[in-house]
C-alpha cells in the first residue's frame, strides 16, 4: 500500500514538473452553447458556462459571435454581457431568459418557485425576445 | 387517456428498474484496483488505456447510482481512491484548500474542518466586501447602532450605498477578476482566484466586530459553509478534470453524491474559516 503510494506521489510529482494537458485548474470550467438567435439581422449567441467543483455556479455567457474554446475551456473572445443563474431555494427554476440586446440589462432572468411553470434543468433553457 | 391507463404498476414498474440494470450491467468494466496509478499514468504519460478505463469506469459506475444499485467492495474502493487523487491533484496545482476538502469528504467522518484563510484573505471580492462592511459598521457605530455581527445578507446593509458597488448590474464587475455579490447577500469568488474557487465559489461573509478604542477596531471574519454535491435529481452537472494532452475526465456530481447518500463511504460536513484584523 505504501509503496503503491510512493509510485503514484512520484508519478505526480513529475506531473508537477511537466503537466501533459497543460491546464492549470484542477476542474476546467464547462461551456455548452444554449440558444442563438438574430434580432435585426445581427446573431446572439447564448452559453452557459459552469464553474467549481463541489459548489458549482452558472453564468449565462452572451456573445456576438460564436467563440471558440482552447483545451483549457478559455474563449477566444469576450462576451458582451454576463449573467449569473443565482439559484436558491426561494426560486430554484428559471421560468423565462429573456433577451434585450437594446437595454442595458440584455439578460433579463425570471425564477419560479413552481416547476411546472419553469425549466427544470438550467441546461435547457432557451433564450426569449 | 385515463390516470389510471397512465399509472405505472408496480410490476411495470419494478420490470423498468430490471431493464435499466440490465442495460447498466451490459458496459460493466473490470474495475481498476488503483485508480491512483492510472491517474498518474495519464496525466504524466498520456496513457489512452489507463484514460479509457477511468471514463469507462466512470460511467459505468454513474449509472449503476442513477438507479440506485448498491457497488462492490472494490467499486467503493475505486470511488474512495478517485477522491484520493484529487488530494494529490491539488496539491501538486497548487489547490491545497481544494485538495483538503475533497480528501476531508472521504475520510473526515462528517467532521467539521477548518480551512486556511489566505484563499478569502486574497480574493478581491472579499477584500472589496471588507472594505464595505467596514464603511457600514463604522457608520452604525457613530450613530451608536448596533455592529458587533454583520453578515453580507443583512437586510439594512444590502439596502444601504456600501453595499451597491459590490453587486453585479449590468457587467458592472468582472465575475473573472473582481467576483460580485448577489442582492441575497451571498459571494461569489472571483473566478480567476483558483484555490478559492475550487475550494468555496459560493459563500457568505461574517464580521464579528468589537470597538478597542475610540477609533479603532477588531473584527474577526468569517465563513462557514456546508460541503456536498446535487443529486442527480437536481440536475447534470460534471466535473471536467483534465489530465493528457485533450483527455479531460467527467466525473458527474450525482455520483459523488451518491458516494454519500447511497454508498455510505463520504459524508458531507461543515468548513469553516476565520481571520481577523484591527482597523481604525
Amino acid at each position: 500500500m505504501v509503496i503503491k503510494k510512493t509510485i503514484i506521489l512520484s508519478l505526480l510529482l513529475i506531473l508537477g514538473a511537466c503537466s501533459s494537458n497543460g491546464c492549470e485548474d484542477l476542474v476546467l470550467d464547462s461551456f455548452k452553447h444554449q440558444d442563438t438567435t438574430i434580432i435585426s439581422g445581427k446573431e446572439y449567441h447564448l452559453y452557459s458556462r459552469t464553474t467549481g467543483f463541489q459548489e458549482k455556479v452558472v453564468f449565462f455567457e452572451l456573445y456576438e459571435e460564436k467563440p471558440t474554446f482552447d483545451k483549457c475551456m478559455q474563449a477566444n473572445l469576450s462576451p458582451i454581457y454576463v449573467r449569473p443563474f443565482d439559484d436558491d431555494e426561494d426560486h430554484p427554476y428559471i421560468k423565462e431568459l429573456i433577451l434585450e440586446p437594446d437595454q442595458a440589462e440584455k439578460l433579463k432572468i425570471i425564477y419560479t418557485k413552481n416547476i411546472n411553470e419553469g425549466v427544470a434543468n438550467v441546461y435547457d433553457v432557451k433564450l426569449k425576445q | 387517456m385515463s390516470s389510471a391507463a397512465q399509472a405505472v404498476s408496480p410490476s411495470q414498474s419494478l420490470n423498468q428498474l430490471s431493464k435499466k440494470a440490465q442495460a447498466c450491467l451490459e458496459q460493466a468494466v473490470e474495475v481498476p484496483s488503483m485508480p491512483l496509478y492510472h491517474m498518474g499514468n495519464i496525466a504524466v504519460f498520456n496513457s489512452k488505456s489507463s484514460f479509457d478505463l477511468m471514463q469507462a469506469t466512470i460511467d459505468y459506475l454513474t449509472c449503476k447510482a442513477k438507479i440506485k444499485m448498491p457497488f462492490s467492495d472494490i467499486e467503493k474502493t475505486f470511488m474512495i481512491e478517485l477522491y484520493e487523487t484529487f488530494w494529490w491533484g491539488g496539491y501538486v496545482k497548487g489547490m491545497p484548500e481544494a485538495a483538503r476538502l475533497a480528501n476531508h469528504y472521504v475520510h473526515g467522518n462528517g467532521l467539521t474542518y477548518s480551512m486556511d484563510s489566505k484563499p478569502y484573505e486574497k480574493s478581491v471580492v472579499v477584500q472589496d466586501a471588507m472594505t464595505a462592511m467596514k464603511s457600514y459598521i463604522k457608520e452604525l457605530a457613530s450613530r451608536n447602532e448596533y455592529f458587533f455581527i454583520l453578515k453580507t445578507d443583512d437586510p439594512k446593509f444590502r439596502r444601504s450605498q456600501h453595499f451597491r458597488s459590490l453587486m453585479l448590474i449590468n457587467n458592472s464587475r468582472n465575475i473573472d477578476t473582481q467576483g460580485y455579490v448577489e442582492s441575497t447577500g451571498r459571494m461569489y469568488a472571483d473566478q480567476s482566484n483558483s484555490r478559492l474557487k475550487y475550494a468555496d465559489n459560493r459563500f457568505y461573509l461574517i464580521a464579528n466586530t468589537s470597538k478597542q478604542t475610540k477609533n479603532t477596531f477588531h473584527t474577526w471574519w468569517s465563513v462557514e459553509n456546508r460541503y456536498d454535491f446535487e443529486s442527480f435529481s437536481k440536475g447534470d452537472k460534471i466535473s471536467n478534470i483534465p489530465l493528457g494532452e485533450n483527455k479531460i475526465l467527467e466525473l458527474p456530481d450525482g455520483l459523488s453524491e451518491y458516494m454519500d447518500s447511497g454508498l455510505k463511504i463520504a459524508k458531507p460536513f461543515i468548513y469553516s474559516v476565520k481571520w481577523s484584523e484591527r482597523w481604525s
